[in-house]
């Protein structure tokens, strides 16, 4: 998967709805199943739980359906970047972690965001052990 | 999908009502010998295929798995985020004008919105069957024998408590 993502040319914000799926790798049911499961979470974005079972749904995936990338990264990316960008305290951060590090993959592979405005991932943090 | 179980929404709100049915539809239409019951030992809404760990949770996916049909559409978008909403808070007054000027976009055939979308809509007003009926596409919808069994037997399993809609 890293040739495509080295293949890949990232595109812009305001791009991604422009973006045909054909881009990316062909997708299994299972696969297109979990695209719309996460893009329906994000979609709910002011919904706690929703928020949740997005950042659980990511616990062991590197993209939103496992190991290739897809057009849902891109949308759910969309809808979840400016939140991703206002959780500094120790305790969103902890809620948050597997979003945080996927929407840091993101903005490092797929999506082109400008230096100044990535999402800041502190690496200082100490943040509680994950409770499965 | 020969190893797949299906657990159903232990809830007992609209949001939990709006799930079952919209499982249960797409089973009785696409699956029929997958069963669902609501189990103590589960937490919730879960689709899973024992054979290699696969799993769903969110409803809508569960439908659009099992009927095949992943398309999206802005009726889709307004289940997923107006009427979401409604179930949440139990604020469902005031969708009710949003509902009766919408013009929905549904095709002949049956599809994974139509299911979507009716059953969030009879899980808010089916205390209204004059509204529900106002779309001609759900009462159509409403009138098939499998989606009759499919309203009988989420009813059976959901118990839906009143509570007072919140901010």
């Amino acid at each position: 998967m890293s040739d495509f993502i080295e293949k890949f040319s990232s595109i812009s914000l305001n791009d991604i709805k422009n973006v045909p799926e054909s881009d990316f790798p062909e997708l299994t049911a299972e696969e297109k199943a979990l695209a719309s499961q996460a893009v329906t979470y994000s979609n709910r974005i002011e919904d706690a739980d929703s928020i949740s079972n997005l950042n659980d749904s990511l616990r062991n995936k590197t993209f939103i359906v496992g190991n290739k990338p897809s057009k849902a990264d891109l949308l759910v990316f969309e809808k979840v970047f400016k939140v991703a960008s206002k959780w500094s305290s120790v305790e969103d951060v902890s809620k948050h972690r597997h979003i945080i590090r996927w929407v840091d993959l993101i903005q490092n592979t797929l999506v082109n965001v400008p230096e100044s405005e990535k999402l800041k991932v502190s690496l200082d943090i100490e943040v509680p052990r994950e409770i499965k | 999908m020969s190893k797949l179980t299906l657990a159903g929404d232990c809830g007992t709100s609209l949001l939990a009502l709006s799930n079952n049915l919209k499982v249960a539809i797409a089973t009785k239409l696409y699956k029929p010998d997958l069963d669902f019951q609501n189990k103590e030992d589960e937490s919730g809404l879960k689709l899973r295929n024992n054979a290699d760990g696969f799993e769903l949770l969110e409803a809508n996916s569960i439908v659009k798995y099992l009927s095949n049909d992943f398309s999206t559409s802005e009726d889709l978008e307004f289940e997923e985020t107006v009427l979401f909403s409604a179930l949440k808070s139990g604020k469902k007054d005031e969708i009710e004008g949003a509902l009766k000027s919408r013009n929905f976009s549904f095709g002949k055939d049956v599809s994974a919105s139509l299911i979507i979308l009716f059953a969030s809509v009879y899980a808010l007003f089916k205390d209204k069957p004059d509204l529900l009926e106002s779309v001609a596409a759900f009462k159509q919808f409403q009138a098939l024998p499998k989606v009759q069994e499919a309203i009988k037997k989420t009813l059976s399993i959901t118990k839906v408590e009143r509570s007072l809609p919140k901010n």
